[in-house]
């Protein structure tokens, strides 16, 4: 049994109208978990049900071997940062960190000692005295962060904490929090819509989309090998195309495009995939990332023939537009690279970059709806 | 330019409109004559100022009328403030009618509520006069408290409440704790409204005042009756400052501006 167990939850606000539905996680002790999503993908929801600020109406809570389904969420022993930091504007930073240690009964040295400590550790030690209004925005995140965990939480639950920092202080903070975890080893779940704040902080990320888990994997498979359209959508894979399965060859895989033929490599231990184990004459899709493919002036390996309809300049990047008989592609080159000029040109696919996905014919009928094929 | 001066010519009219009434009490109150003229006759007196302070009926009814808006104010934020706490933070079924019941002795006109009271205390006729004045008063000011106690806790975060009880607050310590100190602004309000409501009070305390139990407002009216004297404008005098004193004061505390 894991750490953490969501078990076949179920959450509804309305009645008959689920949020989550026989939704199912596991989080190992000193596992960092990011659920990923777009806005209103669901995936605060799970906080909120383990927080105990809603009631699953099914399913089961597990915390460190003990049911959590029906505790009240003033026993639960769990950190909470919140987007809006929620610090107490009446109180003084150090009262703030020593709540959950009143609320326990701690006070005096000992108490003073353990918010010292906690505000040692998120390096704001000399502020104690002043109250939230006086604070910046990411002298306000650490508060939140310090009074989360100087009460020694089960479970450290955090809801978009980074979001209402500006990208530099982010950046920072990202590293900031994903050291304050390890070295606590600290369980955490973590919900965010940047995927660069998934990628960089997590053991593990879960994409949700409508309230179902679409993939959960480490940040390199989530990144390089999504199994879902959502996912490769999501996560920036803006080409894609339709393609017939023709060989498995252990990680590789050839496909049929219309005329042209391409080889595929997937990165995943094929033994692992179980169910959604491509096979010979399926259907399937092939994802790329713009960055990904190169254009070269003649015909190479793994390559398609088109032309560039149109070059944009965008610093350390140049982006092409490039038509193709299986559609209109987009190319990202480095600047490094030699600029390639409107006209015929061929795209080029390193095996590796080439994700084939679905057999599924409805995936297919959607990609081909949402795609440019 | 010219469409600020036409604003600002409004500006002045409305405010000599507003406050010239009060002006002429002001003025008329510092009057020597015995009847109340405007502009005043007879030279310049505070002979009516001491005069207030000299009638017993005032001093007394006074000390009462201080006593009920206080008690009231208290009860019906007592009461309003859980009140406003669940109809902010719960949803349950017969809200909406809740919400509407709560406010009705503001749409029903003060005599007809006041009417029904001293019909209902004269059923249950056990009730003396001071404790009818004070339940009466209570149910006027407890949809104001309702109302301005909800508006601040609708303001606040509810983060906050959440993050107290994670922290292993129940439900009464994040309130008391977290909630109450970071609505006190509204609450205070709400208790000045309240207050003044409750002692400028005519239509209510002029069904439920009896034999030796009367608010100022009341021994005011019948003062009136069968005196002409420039006493009323000084006591009226007296009032607007008491009442100035009273507002700035917990302007000055509690900063209410911001709610008012």
């Amino acid at each position: 049994m894991a750490y953490l167990d969501l078990i076949d939850l179920r959450v509804e606000y309305e009645k008959g109208q689920p949020i989550l539905d026989g939704f199912n996680l596991a989080v190992e002790e000193g596992e960092l978990v990011s659920l990923l999503g777009p806005s209103g993908c669901g995936k605060t929801t799970p906080l909120r049900a383990i927080a105990g600020f809603i009631e699953p109406s099914g399913g089961q809570i597990q915390v460190a071997g003990k049911d959590y389904t029906r505790l009240p969420p003033n026993k639960r022993d769990i950190g909470l940062v919140f987007q809006s930091y929620a610090l107490f504007p009446h109180l003084t930073v150090n009262q703030n960190v020593a709540f959950g240690l009143r609320m326990r009964g701690i006070r005096g040295a000992e108490s003073d000692r353990r918010v010292q400590e906690a505000l040692e550790l998120v390096d704001l030690s000399g502020y104690g005295d002043r109250r939230p209004g006086q604070l910046s925005g990411g002298q306000r995140q650490r508060v939140a962060v310090a009074r989360a965990i100087v009460i020694n939480p089960k479970l450290l639950l955090m809801d978009e904490p980074l979001s209402n920092l500006d990208a530099k202080l982010r950046e920072g903070m990202r590293v900031e929090l994903r050291r304050l975890q390890q070295r606590l080893g600290a369980t955490m779940l973590y919900v965010t819509h940047d995927q660069a704040e998934a990628l960089s902080l997590s053991d593990r990320i879960v994409v949700m989309n409508q309230g179902q888990i679409e993939q959960i994997g480490t940040p390199e498979d989530i990144f390089y090998q999504p199994s879902t359209p959502f996912v490769a959508d999501f996560l920036g894979f803006d080409n894609h195309f339709v393609v017939m399965v023709q060989s498995i060859d252990g990680r590789r895989i050839h496909v049929q495009a219309g005329a042209y033929a391409f080889e595929a490599e997937e990165r995943r231990d094929p033994a692992k995939l179980g169910e959604t184990r491509l096979r010979p004459g399926d259907a399937a899709l092939a994802y790329f990332r713009p960055e990904a493919a190169t254009l070269a002036p003649e015909p190479a390996p793994n390559s398609l023939p088109g032309s560039v309809l149109l070059r944009t300049f965008r610093g350390s990047t140049i982006q092409y537009v490039v038509a193709t008989d299986l559609g209109e592609f987009t190319v990202l080159a480095s600047d490094a690279s030699d600029p390639v000029d409107v006209g015929p040109a061929h795209v080029v696919f390193e095996p590796r970059s080439l994700v084939i996905m679905g057999s599924d014919k409805e995936q297919i009928a959607e990609g081909i709806k949402n795609g440019r094929t | 330019m010219r469409q600020s001066r036409g604003l600002y010519a409004t500006l002045i009219l409305l405010y000599a409109f507003l406050l010239g009434p009060f002006l002429v009490i002001f003025i008329a109150a510092f009057g020597a004559d015995a009847t109340l003229a405007f502009p005043p006759r007879g030279g310049f007196s505070l002979h009516w100022f001491a005069n207030v302070f000299q009638t017993s009926q005032f001093i007394e009814s006074f000390w009462i009328s201080l006593g009920v808006a206080l008690l009231a104010t208290f009860i019906a934020l007592l009461l309003g403030i859980p009140v406003a706490y669940a109809l902010v933070n719960f949803r349950f079924p017969g809200q909406g009618v809740l919400e509407t019941i709560f406010s009705s002795p503001i749409l029903v006109p003060g005599l007809v509520v006041g009417f029904a009271m001293l019909r209902f205390f004269v059923l249950f006729s056990g009730v003396n006069v001071f404790t009818g004045l004070l339940i009466g008063h209570t149910a006027v000011l407890f949809p104001y408290s309702v109302r301005v106690v909800s508006a601040s806790l609708r303001n606040l975060d509810p983060a906050l409440e959440q993050a107290a009880i994670s922290l292993g607050a129940n439900r009464l310590r994040s309130f008391m704790l977290v909630v109450l100190p970071n609505v006190r602004a509204g609450v205070a309000a709400a208790f000045i409204l309240a207050f003044i409501t409750s002692f400028n009070n005519v239509p209510i305390s002029l069904f439920l005042t009896g034999p030796g139990v009367t608010t100022l407002p009341i021994s005011m009216l019948v003062y009136m009756e069968y005196y002409y004297d420039p006493t009323i404008a000084a006591l009226s005098t007296l009032l607007i400052l008491f009442t100035i004193v009273l507002v700035q004061g917990a302007e000055r505390l509690l900063g209410l501006s911001q709610f008012v």
